[in-house]
């Protein structure tokens, strides 16, 4: 069996780079390439199982997602997509390219925010998809502007530059039962007073959850291990006698 | 120890159906077709039975039927006085004898979700542990879990209208079926309707790595409340493990530098790392 109206060098393209990721074989293309052989293969009246098959992939999911990729991520964009192990293209230093799977994201989210998704996860060094697929349910289920969604998904995924964050642990529900059976708001205030006796710089927020204690600051106090692991031992103390 | 069976005929009128069977589906349906091949061909499979507290205490009733409860009414039916049947003398608990029915009627043929779920109910109620519920009754996990998520919303008080809330707000079904079962009350068999509707509401503005925040950080602390799931789903932080490999050498100056300062070997590693770190403002 044989691919119609493509060269042996363009069937080369195409099974070097999709689903290529546990053959070994580096990625030797960029997206482009390979989404340009892949349409003329169409073109040429191949059907998306037939090219399946002479590759030996399991679906035509790969072949799919090419597709849909090309025609719905905006095109200013197409050349920044990449291949291969996300070492590839993490290492890179310019820190512009994503890798197919984000790209993937990136097309589903609607056009209008697409360039300015991208723009968020080059500028805070973003190298996984699922913070663009946040983005992208974020948009769908909230009355949350884009910037504001932004600010969510780099709190949520510790990434913020604007604040330090670092967590202690502690099992509320034995350790003090009193506070465990406490509404959230009460539970972080007390923590927070708790925590502003020992920690002596500004806090931007405390939250005291089942099993973390979390303080935020503006940055990281400038104390040793083994001084912050005394003021931690301390305030755990003081929540455990808490009555 | 495997408990004995014999062969016997019994009266048909000394057998009842009792607190042993499993199936909960109509057993009438299809009888006649049922005894019509008994007639021509005669009885193939004894059905299987023993005696239980309740025989103990009655007068009328001998026995209770393990599995063939169609073909006993099948007989009764066809007007005949005694059965073929494999006959156990001990006394059975309800667990056991359900162990012994089930069994049987799963080498039969397939058992469907209800049955299973008949069998384990109680036993489930009382350890809400579906693995201690396949060790118990010799079912395969995957069915039991099969069962028992195919029965959640009939089996929970309240389990169905919380599921229908959580679709209403576009929450996904296996979600949605997660959310009835950590709403469960203490008492196991009905959902706090609160509870769940403020969780489901928390759930439909948050992106799926949040909410599967959420249902762990829910399912760690059932006893909490969906604001302190929140706050635990945000607080929790995602952590990689690095390992290097030291000399020897490096690893004993790393030691004694350690106790110097009077802390461990990872944490002197740790905060070498977040000042060079800071320092180069990567962090």
């Amino acid at each position: 069996m044989t691919l119609k109206g493509i060269s042996e060098k363009e069937v080369f393209i195409l099974d070097r780079n999709i689903g290529n990721q546990d053959s070994g074989f580096s990625a030797q293309n960029t997206f482009l390439d390979v989404v340009k052989v892949l349409n003329k293969a169409i073109e040429k009246g191949n059907t998306l199982e037939d090219i399946a098959l002479y590759l030996n992939l399991q679906a035509t999911t790969m072949l799919y997602r090419h597709i849909y990729i090309y025609e719905n991520l905006d095109a200013e964009l197409h050349g920044y997509v990449r291949y291969g192990s996300s070492d590839e293209y993490k290492n890179d230093q310019k820190g512009i390219y994503v890798g197919f799977q984000m790209a993937n994201e990136l097309s589903r989210v609607l056009g209008q925010h697409q360039k300015k998704v991208y723009e968020f996860i080059v500028k805070n060094k973003l190298r996984g998809w699922n913070e663009i697929k946040s983005v992208r349910e974020l948009i769908d289920r909230t009355n949350l502007n884009i910037d504001e969604i932004f600010k969510k998904v780099l709190l949520e995924s510790g990434k913020s530059n604007d604040r330090y964050s670092y967590t202690i642990p502690i099992n509320l529900e034995s350790d003090s039962p009193v506070l465990f059976k406490m509404e959230q708001d009460s539970k972080n205030e007390i923590a927070k007073k708790i925590v502003k006796k020992h920690l002596k710089i500004k806090l931007l927020e405390v939250t005291l959850a089942y099993t973390i204690l979390e303080i935020i600051t503006e940055n990281r106090p400038h104390l040793s291990t083994v001084e912050l692991k005394n003021i931690n031992n301390k305030i755990i103390q003081e929540l455990k006698d808490f009555k | 120890m495997t408990k004995k069976f014999e062969y016997k005929e019994i009266n048909v009128e000394k057998i009842t159906t009792g607190v042993f069977q499993v199936r909960d589906k109509n057993p009438s349906k299809n009888l006649d077709a049922l005894a019509k091949g008994i007639k021509t061909m005669g009885l193939l499979q004894p059905i299987g039975l023993a005696k239980s507290k309740e025989t103990e205490k009655s007068d009328k009733y001998d026995y209770e039927i393990l599995w063939g409860q169609r073909r006993h009414l099948a007989f009764k039916r066809l007007g005949m006085t005694t059965i073929p049947a494999l006959v156990m003398e001990d006394v059975l608990s309800k667990a056991q004898g359900k162990k012994y029915a089930l069994q049987e009627n799963l080498i039969r043929e397939d058992m469907s979700r209800s049955d299973i779920w008949n069998t384990i109910r109680e036993f489930y109620i009382e350890f809400d542990d579906p693995e201690k519920c396949a060790d118990e009754f010799g079912i395969p996990l995957p069915l039991v879990k099969d069962a028992l998520k195919a029965n959640l919303l009939e089996r929970i008080e309240g389990g169905k209208e919380l599921f229908e809330f959580a679709q209403s707000l576009d929450i996904p079904k296996q979600t949605a079926f997660k959310v009835v079962d950590i709403s469960k009350n203490r008492d196991n068999v009905s959902v706090d309707n609160k509870k769940g509707q403020e969780f489901c509401k928390i759930l439909s503005t948050e992106s799926t790595v949040m909410r599967n925040k959420l249902i762990s950080a829910a399912k760690k602390t059932p006893q909490g409340d969906p604001q302190g799931w929140l706050a635990q789903a945000k607080a929790e932080k995602n952590y990689k493990k690095r390992t290097v490999e030291l000399e020897e050498s490096f690893d004993d100056a790393l030691k004694l530098l350690a106790g110097k300062l009077d802390s461990s070997p990872e944490d002197v590693i740790l905060e070498t790392l977040l000042e060079l770190l800071e320092s180069e403002e990567l962090i």
